[in-house]
């Protein structure tokens, strides 16, 4: 594992030195107008390629105005990974773990009071919370992982835009937090053909099975109108291409080395279809979401920087 | 002071507490060395040879029994773990002042013999009822799980509600669903029992109705080391009879019932002229003349016959024909095998990570009574687990690898497209698709709708699609005997419906 992980390092060293020369000239000009403008500068999306998931999630956020743009000294945050399967990390179908490390690590270092990190799972929390490794990651930087399979952690909250989830239950720590980041990993999915940035946040409600009862997707995409995530982070490093979301085949995975990070939940599960290989209209509940102007499907529209490394 | 005594007691409570720990606090001792402790137990040790497992700690009985004829029958103070909670009894009522004085019984041979001989039918004919209500570890097991688990869950879920917020996860390991009132009543009912009889005459179980006591009491009225009163020092004050919790001192006669003694030392602590020893000295041995046993024989199997009716009776009678059969946990190979070799300790069933294992009430008979089940309301089978299997003293559940159990079929899967919210609403739900560790529950894309369907030859009978549905439109019919499930084909990845235009590892994005 060590050895896996410095060679890519030393790939990643060699890469970045030529990319680094190759590009000076334009980095001068590109680079400056990102590190000192503010809102209209910055893109709307970032997304990074060919690189380890911690490696690119810094490429990304520098391109991005940092993390400071989202987490204020002394914020509340939320961090929200997927770990909600007994899955190995190798098999991801749970987020990257070296990735939620970072990204904890990087609001603890923007200034933030305290970072939460919880997933309502679908199998057995204990074994999924230890076994996709992300606990500890998480723990490991300094974030305080919380149990969300109980009811009572949970309160009634109202949702007056939505035609179908009007009042459901979420984690009482996601009504302290200030800030929410949604942390998924881009997998097919049997019941709604993809898991990503919106189909992940089923992970903060309390009862799923109204999901599933009462039109999943709709539901999927409401919660959004309840509330957007600060900032999505989608890990697509290891992307299960079928057979998802849990008991993938390891020919079922394709190694994709993919990061993007935005705050329009919609564009970001637009490009993560497209990854996948699917058609963005297909996926229900992103075409939910753009046509309840949650955010946009139409990526030509927006300012999307990409980042090859 | 008395060393013995002492060491009874340091050892007893070493003992409970170990017990303590399994059945109560440790939620996952996979291969712990603390499993052992179970697994030496008399009557598990017994069924592990009858299971023809291989276990080594088949050879446990045998060893217990040796030793009681060195030196008697310490097992009931120092292993038994009924035995040591009855002596933590007694302590408790002697210091609320509501136990009587002892004095000396008359033995019960007949009644002692029926049951014993009740116990080897029940074990010889398969038929374990008897053995699961009479085998002081199982009702010790059961006690332990039904009464000590709730309050100390409670008591965990409150010290978790604080250690949560700090990130202290450890003690949310403990909180469990609520127990099956059934479950806590018999647990109840037992504990009262217990309270009762050693109120009124001390450890009354142990010597005239617990088996596994009269079979080692066959064994150490011969032992090498005995309690014995030298009768030329005794002044027959008779303190050694009324401290006696066995009820075994003669102290007119100056003699003492070994077959009933469990060494519990307390006479060698009272007595004040140190009259009473423990060691090699032999008093006379009384043995019963030849008509009395006769007669004692003929009256045990009388009264064991009459035992054995009505178990034989409520297994043919057909009870276990309602409704389905359970499922039974991974490991318990056949119904015939589970019911042969279950006391219903509970072991498994605090153990199971999930909270599916579940003791039944009659859904394996009334003969089968407590047994455990998989109650799909309460949770799934874990596919990656099996730690009933691992610590199941009896091999009841027989051990299995990961590996087997990932195509063990303990039943398969039905769904009722007519409950089914993907065929009635013609929406996606998918979430016994998306819980399926074999793909036996699959979608198929129809009308842009994810509909569930079914290859039940690929179906383990976890029950994780029965948990997680949300109209009870899938259930699992459990096997009578478990079978091998098949390993499904999975069809290849789909062709992209757009060609993509940047493969991996180029420079060029798909967006």
């Amino acid at each position: 594992m060590s050895e896996k992980i410095s060679i890519n390092r030393r790939d990643f060293l060699k890469k970045s030195v030529f990319t680094g020369v190759a590009s000076y000239g334009t980095l001068s000009e590109f680079g400056t107008q990102n590190l000192f403008a503010e809102g209209d500068g910055l893109p709307d999306m970032v997304a990074v390629k060919n690189g380890e998931p911690d490696i690119m999630f810094d490429r990304a956020m520098d391109a991005y105005g940092g993390m400071t743009r989202f987490v204020k000294n002394g914020a509340t945050v939320v961090v929200k990974p997927n770990m909600s399967w007994n899955r190995p990390p190798e098999m991801a179908a749970t987020t990257n773990p070296g990735l939620v490390k970072k990204v904890v690590q990087s609001c603890l270092e923007a200034g933030a009071k305290q970072v939460y990190v919880f997933d309502h799972t679908c199998a057995d929390w204990k074994m999924s919370y230890e076994n996709s490794g992300v606990q500890e990651s998480a723990q490991r930087a300094g974030a305080v992982v919380l149990p969300a399979n109980d009811s009572k952690d949970y309160v009634a909250v109202e949702n007056p835009g939505a035609e179908t989830l009007k009042r459901f239950k979420v984690h009482e720590q996601l009504m302290n937090a200030d800030v929410l980041i949604n942390v998924p990993v881009l997998k097919h999915h049997g019941s709604t053909g993809m898991t990503a940035a919106m189909k992940n946040l089923m992970g903060l409600v309390d009862d799923r099975r109204f999901y599933h009862k009462n039109g999943l997707n709709q539901c999927i995409a409401e919660f959004c109108l309840y509330k957007k995530p600060t900032l999505n982070i989608v890990d697509a490093y290891l992307v299960t291409m079928s057979n998802g979301p849990q008991r993938a085949r390891p020919q079922d995975l394709k190694l994709m080395k993919y990061l993007m990070v935005s705050t329009d939940i919609v564009a970001i599960d637009t490009a993560s279809a497209k990854i996948l290989g699917k058609k963005p209209e297909n996926i229900k509940h992103v075409q939910i979401g753009h046509d309840l102007k949650i955010g946009t499907m139409n990526l030509d529209a927006l300012k999307i920087q990409r980042i090859a490394l | 002071m008395n060393v013995l005594r002492w060491i009874r007691r340091i050892a007893g409570l070493a003992v409970l507490a170990a017990f303590f720990y399994m059945f109560v606090l440790d939620e996952r001792l996979a291969g712990a060395w603390y499993q052992v402790l179970p697994a030496i137990q008399f009557v598990p040790s017994l069924l592990t040879l009858i299971a023809v497992s291989g276990s080594v700690f088949a050879v446990s009985f045998i060893v217990i029994g040796l030793a009681t004829l060195v030196i008697g029958r310490a097992y009931c103070s120092f292993l038994c773990p009924l035995g040591i909670m009855q002596d933590v009894l007694l302590r408790l009522e002697g210091w609320f002042r509501i136990r009587r004085r002892y004095s000396y019984r008359q033995a019960r041979p007949v009644l002692r013999y029926a049951v014993l001989v009740l116990a080897g039918l029940s074990i010889s004919s398969g038929l374990l009822t008897a053995v699961r209500w009479l085998d002081p570890y199982s009702l010790f097991g059961r006690m332990a799980y039904s009464l000590l688990s709730p309050p100390v869950h409670c008591l965990s879920h409150w010290i978790a509600s604080m250690a949560e917020p700090r990130g202290i996860l450890i003690f949310s390991d403990l909180a469990k669903g609520q127990m099956p009132l059934f479950v806590l009543i018999v647990g109840l009912l037992v504990l009262l029992s217990f309270v009762v009889s050693t109120m009124l005459a001390g450890r009354f179980y142990c010597t005239t109705v617990c088996p596994v006591g009269t079979l080692l009491g066959l064994v150490s009225r011969h032992s090498l080391l005995k309690i014995h009163i030298d009768a030329d020092t005794c002044v027959n004050c008779g303190q050694c009879e009324h401290i006696c919790r066995s009820g075994c001192i003669d102290a007119q006669r100056g003699s003492v019932d070994h077959s009933r003694c469990v060494l519990c030392f307390d006479c060698l602590s009272v007595c004040p002229k140190d009259a009473i020893g423990y060691g090699l000295k032999c008093a006379g041995l009384r043995v019963t003349p030849v008509g009395q046993r006769r007669k004692l024989l003929g009256g045990s199997l009388a009264l064991a016959g009459l035992g054995v009716a009505p178990g034989v009776a409520l297994r043919y009678a057909g009870v276990r024909e309602h409704g389905h059969s359970p499922v039974m946990p991974p490991g318990a190979v056949s119904i015939t095998q589970f019911k042969t070799l279950c006391t219903a300790c509970h072991l498994c069933v605090s153990k199971c990570p999930t909270d599916v294992l579940q003791p039944s009430l009659i859904a394996y008979g009334v003969d089968g009574m407590l047994m455990p089940h998989l109650d799909f309301s309460r949770g799934y089978c874990e596919f990656d687990c099996n730690l009933c299997s691992q610590v199941c003293p009896n091999d009841a559940i027989a051990p299995i690898t990961i590996e087997q159990k990932h195509t063990l079929q303990l039943g398969t899967v039905e769904l009722d497209e007519n409950l089914c919210v993907s065929y009635t609403q013609n929406e996606d739900c998918g979430a016994c698709i998306e819980h399926c560790p074999t793909h036996a529950i699959y979608g198929e894309l129809k009308d842009g709708v994810h509909l569930p369907k079914v290859k039940p030859q690929g179906c383990v009978g976890c029950g994780a699609c029965v948990h997680t549905c949300p109209e009870q439109a899938v259930r699992v019919i459990a096997h009578a005997v478990h079978t091998q499930a098949e390993r499904l084909e999975q069809p290849e990845p789909p062709q992209p419906e757009e060609p993509p235009k940047g493969e991996p590892a180029t420079d060029e994005f798909l967006f």
